[in-house]
């Protein structure tokens, strides 16, 4: 199916797990190729499951996902494999999504026989991957324990873009890297982008990081979207009080301490048992009656974001 | 008061301090010649990416440096007496007790089978033998309110389990200050936790810089946090203090240029999107066979032919200290 501008897209998603927790509470979203969209969230924000459900690893309670027009509900065994070419994964700990029993050569060798691609063909095209990631052909023979933990993050880099999707969803790419080498991993993501002109979804809790890749941001809390839109102007002038919250407690550095931070009382609410009305009030600064009965719904503004509030920020406006 | 130099004496002071771990291709050079003043009420960060010895040191001043920690030299001074030279059983007492630490994981530093209130008392036994249980269960509770446990009574029958992660971190806290210690480490406290919690935690450690009189050790890979929070900062590399002094003096103006570098890491999401991000080239030297010369030459933009040859000391600049040829 041919489509003019291929997307992967939810829309209005619920994914309710076993015992009714509902992690993602009917969200609309969608990635483009090319494009680079972040999802940012604390825990129980729903974000790794949203992330999970483009990749047909969560099933919808209700909604659709499609990727480029088809519906994944409605696709059968064969067409799976059609997905998983479509959409890849990288997950946040690159040793444990590869088998340590494993050389990389055999690792990198796996999609090509999975997808029944031709191997002549597609060998040297997982060779030249390797030298663009920085890997040599010395890699190809070593165990994932053999290797750094940068190398095998780029091995499992290499081997989502052996199938070459057009998606790319990141699931914290940058968890648990030294600041030195965070950056050259995030440049090489922003060239594999434009080279395979990929779309990728950036799901972290790194502002900075979110901040600084991404065109578009969504901003979750509790199984919703609370604010959505183009990354520089939610940035610099949220609208959402969340928004403006999580932005304010993220730490820069700031030897003058000229910030004003502001710091929310009380914990992040269980998702089994979300606040009622607006999920955020129990925690706002801002709330008012309102909030307590009444859930605010996405409402677009004339700068191209969304964002649900009764009471949003002026600046924004 | 931020910045602002105490006439107190130290609580601690580290003098030369080097730590050896062997290992099959031996000796690993794991810290080298550390030196660093802990005074009252006063927070100091140790910052350093992976390998650069800050946990190692934590380690030591809480006298749990692993087994093969082999050439341990240096002194760290407590209150007169050198912690490096005291038996095994002499620094257990001082544990917990003088020296204490919070985990960047508080589920594995709490018990699980046990509730608060066992915990909480057996914290205090050895440091209050003559106070009854009522009396440390009441200790007990009140230090919970103070690190913002609310209902902290009723919470006391809780087990670890059914606390979320900040509130674990809360407990820690609590009972650490419980046995009243000059020195509190706190080893990435707030890594495991949402950042809107973390917030919470460092503003209460703030807030305890001032009542509580010891001093802390705030130990973070994460520059914007120990810019918000310590009021001296250590910048290591690879085994040693590259730069240190007041932390806004530091991050104002850098003079390593390891400490350079790694403020230009770090992401400024207010950037111009098309630049670069910038990293540093190269690896961290071998500790095993540490290069001649300055420990970052070998990465260092700046480096000039002296600095291949003779490790540069710490040099007092106008402001602070850095170990860097540039500063003389």
């Amino acid at each position: 199916m041919m489509n003019a501008n291929p997307t992967a897209e939810v829309e209005n998603l619920s994914v309710t797990f076993a015992g009714g927790l509902q992690a993602v509470a009917g969200i609309s979203l969608s990635l483009a190729i090319g494009e680079t969209v972040g999802l940012v969230g604390e825990s129980g924000s729903g974000k790794t499951t949203l992330a999970k459900a483009l990749v047909g690893l969560n099933r919808p309670s209700a909604g659709a996902v499609r990727v480029e027009g088809r519906d994944l509900t409605a696709l059968r065994r064969a067409d799976r494999l059609w997905l998983r070419r479509r959409v890849q994964m990288i997950f946040q700990d690159p040793l444990s999504s590869l088998s340590p029993r494993f050389t990389v050569r055999r690792l990198l060798a796996e999609p090509i026989a999975i997808h029944g691609l031709d191997r002549r063909e597609s060998w040297p095209k997982v060779l030249d991957l390797m030298a663009r990631l920085g890997l040599s052909e010395t890699h190809l023979d070593k165990y994932p324990h053999q290797i750094s933990g940068g190398q095998a993050r780029r091995v499992a880099i290499a081997r989502a873009l052996v199938a070459e999707p057009s998606f790319l969803i990141a699931d914290e790419p940058t968890a648990g890297l030294d600041v030195s080498v965070q950056g050259e991993l995030l440049n090489l993501l922003a060239d594999l982008q434009k080279t395979f002109s990929l779309g990728i979804l950036m799901v972290s809790h790194n502002l900075n990081v979110i901040g600084r890749t991404t065109d578009r941001v969504a901003i979750m809390y509790l199984g919703k979207v609370m604010e959505e839109g183009p990354t520089r102007a939610v940035f610099k002038a949220p609208a959402h009080p969340y928004t403006q919250a999580l932005l304010s407690a993220n730490p820069v550095i700031d030897p003058a301490h000229k910030r004003s931070r502001i710091v929310l009382s009380g914990e992040i609410p269980s998702p089994s048992r979300p606040p009622s009305g607006c999920r955020f009030h129990t925690r706002c600064p801002r709330a008012q009656e309102r909030c307590r009965v009444e859930e605010p719904t996405l409402t677009p503004a004339p700068d191209g974001r969304r964002y649900a509030c009764h009471f949003p920020l002026e600046s924004a406006a | 008061m931020r910045g602002a130099i105490t006439n107190e004496p130290p609580l601690v002071e580290i003098e030369n301090l080097s730590v050896d771990f062997a290992t099959s291709r031996g000796a690993m050079h794991v810290l080298r010649d550390v030196s660093l003043t802990l005074a009252p009420r006063r927070i100091v960060g140790l910052v350093g990416e992976s390998g650069s010895g800050k946990s190692t040191l934590a380690l030591a001043l809480l006298g749990l440096l692993p087994t093969n920690a082999t050439g341990v030299t240096g002194r760290i001074d407590l209150s007169g007496v050198d912690l490096l030279s005291l038996p095994p059983e002499r620094i257990e007492a001082l544990r917990g007790n003088r020296i204490a630490m919070i985990f960047q994981d508080p589920m594995t530093a709490l018990n699980p089978v046990f509730t608060l209130a066992t915990q909480l008392i057996d914290a205090q036994r050895r440091k209050f033998p003559r106070l009854s249980r009522s009396e440390l269960l009441e200790r007990a509770a009140k230090m919970l309110t103070r690190v913002g446990i609310s209902d902290a009574r009723a919470r006391l029958s809780a087990y670890p389990h059914q606390l979320s992660g900040g509130q674990r971190q809360r407990v820690m806290i609590a009972m650490a200050l419980l046995c009243e210690p000059d020195v509190l480490i706190a080893d990435e406290p707030t890594t495991a936790l949402d950042v809107t919690i973390e917030a919470q935690i460092v503003d209460l450690l703030k807030e305890l810089r001032e009542e509580f009189a010891g001093s802390i050790v705030f130990v973070s890979h994460s520059l914007g946090l120990i810019s918000d929070l310590c009021d001296e900062v250590a910048v290591m590399y690879a085994g040693k203090i590259v730069e240190s002094g007041p932390t806004a003096e530091v991050f104002a103006d850098p003079r390593h240029p390891y400490t350079q570098a790694l403020l230009a890491c770090e992401i400024d999401p207010g950037h111009d999107f098309s630049e670069r991000l910038v990293t540093i080239k190269g690896e961290l030297p071998d500790l095993v066979a540490v290069p001649q010369g300055c420990i970052f030459a070998p990465r260092c933009p700046s480096r000039f032919e002296k600095c291949g040859t003779e490790p540069p000391p710490l040099h007092v600049a106008p402001t602070h200290a850095a170990a860097c040829w540039l500063v003389e």
